[in-house]
């Protein structure tokens, strides 16, 4: 919570995981799940990577435990920083995007 | 019951958990039990093994980049040994598995409670009070809960499976008297009948008294005839005036230390019998049948049986008991091909030569030789809660079974308070009084190293726990264990869901907005707080360093700008890295106007903060705890702060609660929390019952 100014570049599981939990709070398999099917199967994230990114997402204040309703499962969801942080590199990503698109010519 | 046996998962999943091993033991604590699921999930959801694996062994070997790993597990050869332990396939070592079986609602059990016993269990672990521990609960025969954690060896290396072989000790007792039940029922053996008739060198046993000589005031031993003989039933319930040398300080306590019976000769390869004919040549402590003392009885009992069945006592309670009840695990040592699943010794633990499980022995304490697993145990316990019989095996009469759970002591004599001792067991006796939750006739025993059971019959449960800790160190890991496990029954007027969602107009919600204060209700919390000059913060060492907690509300550090978890580095410029924690409270009190100078250092800031505090007076709170009660979106809404006890929602945030009366409401989702408003005549809320089971607690409207 150190700072409120959203700060990229992210890494792609950081990416990936803020965008599962946009708009739902989820427990860790649904995120794998979610993340499996944002990228189309590209991106297939192991539970030893989710939950070390979980807990650095929650030292930066960009996800907060939900509440729990499954009392097996933990709940995450976005803060407002998370959200803001995930709209901020969208927006990057986006304009690297353009360029990239400009070069190669793909209109 | 049988789905204790039957009831294996995937030998991957074990697998699994064992790489997991690889990860620090925060993360661990935080994760494990969610990667677990994870990972069975997604075995579910894989469409083969190798695709399964792929995915873990890439997720693994990230991690294991990623993050910084700490050495102290497997350090650099961590990659080496994933894949070596992936390609030899030790699939054998995860036979059992160690998750939940059932489904505990079924059976009245609150999952998310019973959850906490792995919670406590590991924190004993990361605290090093044991190394590791497996827990069996069953209630109505269904088993709720069985589940290992922590680690099987004192290094912690190999995490601790359920299937774990641990030394019980004194709970080989119970066995031990069911085996002469047993053998009493088919007219073998008389309770009645004097322990000389099976064992002669019992006859004209004498009584050791302690006298004071009258010239030199030194205490002497006389010996006196015993007033009648020990019989069968004085074994059983101990009072044959047989004892443990180590369990007093009496001049017969002496004479069975300084005898050899422990020390000296008494190797795994001597014989019951021969052990038996020691303790019949030293005195007893106590007239037969006068007091309850515990000590050999049950050993002399082994003897017996060999005697009245003519079968060796690890013969007759192999093919009599552990084989029909399917206790598989269980005997008097454990065989090479199970070593790898028997538990080290605890640290400190002395272990005499005759005690030594790994090797083979023909000296079978009845007293305390076995060793068994949680779910071998289980079993045994079941058996009796069922009235002498599992899955077809019929072991003893439900009268036996009776018998030995009742009562076998004169009204005068003393056991412990709220307790008293049938034949073999001890059993809640007190309806009006006791220190240990459970039903009148709950039945109860445990093991020198900490290993701990007992069965309520009224509720239809039994319980085991099995850990291995030095005697003395213990502290009240049973009572812990028992409180949590009748912590998490659920009420029965909320197993059931509420039938009609009960309509409360907004008016009346809004009545109970408000916040509601819980004070502790321990007495030592009640008492007048004395107060001092100081600056208001709440501190503890931690590392080493001094840490803030909290400051104290409108107190003048809270008002200096000190924030919970900074860390005082120096008080009027003194380190406080040389200080002990009650030095620096001393350091930073005084008398009040006058100044204290900190020096602050704060996460996520450059450079010290140095602050001059002047000292008022403080009046510490006493500890409790606040409930915000408030409607939001027509409905209304909860959020705990403080130390408000076992809630089954987090603390620090919103909850919905659904009204299951005009002023009674549950947490919505939740499996136990209730709460009834209080209203004075006008319908102003006044107060807030609060039950989050076993207990009630009140609280006041203070706004």
């Amino acid at each position: 919570m150190s700072k409120s100014a959203p700060q990229v570049p992210l890494t792609p599981a950081v990416f990936h995981i803020l965008l599962a939990l946009l708009g739902q709070e989820r427990h860790g398999y649904d995120i794998m799940q979610q993340v499996k099917s944002d990228s189309q199967d590209a991106v297939k994230m192991g539970p030893g990577t989710l939950y070390g990114s979980l807990d650095r997402m929650i030292e930066a204040g960009l996800v907060t435990k939900g509440n729990t309703k499954d009392p097996r499962r933990i709940y995450y969801r976005l803060t407002t920083l998370g959200h803001a942080t995930l709209r901020a590199e969208t927006e990057r990503l986006s304009r690297v995007a353009a360029v990239a698109r400009r070069q190669l010519g793909i209109a | 019951m049988a789905q204790i046996r039957q009831h294996t998962r995937s030998r991957s999943l074990a697998m699994y958990g064992f790489l997991l091993g690889i990860y620090a033991p925060g993360f661990l604590a935080r994760h494990r039990a969610e990667m677990l699921q994870n990972f069975e999930d997604l075995e579910n959801a894989s469409s083969s093994k190798a695709a399964l694996w792929l995915l873990i062994g890439e997720d693994l070997m990230r991690s294991l980049i990623s993050r910084k790993i700490p050495k102290s597990l497997w350090g650099h050869a961590a990659p080496v040994v994933i894949v070596l332990t992936v390609v030899l396939g030790i699939w054998r070592a995860f036979a059992f598995d160690a998750t939940p079986v059932g489904e505990p609602q079924a059976v009245g059990f609150s999952s998310s409670r019973l959850a906490r016993i792995t919670a406590w269990q590991q924190a004993q672990v990361d605290a090093g009070v044991f190394s590791g521990a497996v827990a069996a609960i069953a209630r109505g025969g269904k088993v709720a809960y069985l589940r290992a954690v922590g680690f099987r060896d004192r290094a912690k290396t190999v995490p601790l499976q359920g299937d774990a072989i641990f030394w019980i000790a004194s709970m080989t007792k119970p066995v031990v008297s069911v085996a002469a039940m047993m053998l009493v029922e088919e007219g073998k053996l008389d309770l009645a009948a004097p322990v000389d008739r099976y064992l002669p060198e019992f006859k004209d046993m004498m009584v050791g008294v302690e006298t004071s000589d009258p010239a030199s005031g030194q205490a002497r031993l006389m010996l006196e005839p015993q007033k009648r003989a020990m019989t069968v039933e004085d074994l059983l319930r101990h009072t044959s005036g047989l004892v443990y040398g180590d369990h007093g300080n009496t001049a017969v306590h002496k004479l069975y230390r300084d005898s050899g019976l422990y020390d000296r000769g008494l190797a795994r390869d001597s014989t019951l019998q021969e052990f038996v004919s020691r303790v019949a040549k030293l005195p007893l402590a106590h007239q037969p049948g006068e007091v309850w003392e515990y000590g050999h009885s049950a050993d002399v009992l082994g003897r017996v049986i060999e005697v009245a069945s003519g079968e060796r006592l690890d013969q007759f309670l192999d093919s009599r008991l552990f084989k029909p009840l399917g206790m598989v695990d269980t005997g008097f040592w454990v065989p090479p091909e199970k070593r790898a699943r028997l538990i080290d010794p605890p640290a400190g633990a002395a272990i005499l030569p005759d005690r030594d499980v790994t090797k083979p022995t023909t000296l079978f304490s009845g007293g305390g030789g076995l060793v068994s697993t949680a779910a071998d145990y289980l079993r045994f316990c079941q058996m009796l809660l069922s009235g002498g019989e599992l899955d077809g095996a019929r072991i003893l009469s439900p009268a036996t079974v009776r018998r030995m759970t009742t009562n076998a002591l004169p009204p005068d004599m003393r056991f412990v308070n709220g307790s008293t001792f049938g034949l073999g067991f001890a059993i809640r006796s007190d309806a009006a009084w006791s220190t240990v939750p459970g039903s009148v006739g709950s039945f109860y025993w445990s093991g020198v190293w900490g290993t701990y059971f007992w069965v309520d019959p009224a509720e239809q449960l039994v319980a085991v726990q099995l850990i291995q800790v030095a005697p003395g160190k213990d502290g009240p890991i049973d009572q812990t264990f028992r409180n949590l496990t009748y912590g998490a029954f659920l009420n029965p007027d909320l197993g059931a869901p509420v039938s009609a969602p009960v309509a409360i107009d907004q008016a009346a919600l809004a009545a109970f907005e408000g916040t509601y204060r819980f004070a502790s209700s321990s007495a030592r919390d009640k008492q007048e707080r004395r107060t001092f000059g100081g600056i208001g913060v709440e501190i503890a060492k931690q590392d080493g360093l001094l840490k803030v907690l909290f400051p104290v509300r409108d107190a003048p550090a809270a008002k200096a700008g000190v924030m919970a978890n900074d860390i005082i580095t120096h008080v009027d410029g003194e380190a406080a890295e040389g200080m002990t924690l009650n030095q620096a409270i001393e350091k930073m009190r005084g008398p009040v106007n006058t100044k204290v100078r900190l020096k602050i250092a704060r996460k996520g800031q450059d450079g010290p903060i140095e602050l001059e505090i002047a000292r008022a007076v403080i009046r510490p709170e006493a500890p409790g705890s606040d409930l915000q009660v408030a409607v939001k979106d027509g409905k209304l809404e909860v959020e705990g702060h403080g130390a408000l006890p076992m809630l089954d929602f987090e603390k620090g945030a919103p909850v919905a609660v659904v009204p299951t009366s005009r002023n009674e409401f549950v947490v919505d989702g939740g499996d136990h929390t209730r709460m009834a408003f209080q209203q004075d005549t006008t319908g102003k809320a006044t107060g807030l019952v609060l039950d989050p089971g076993p207990w009630e607690i009140t609280g006041q409207r203070i706004n």
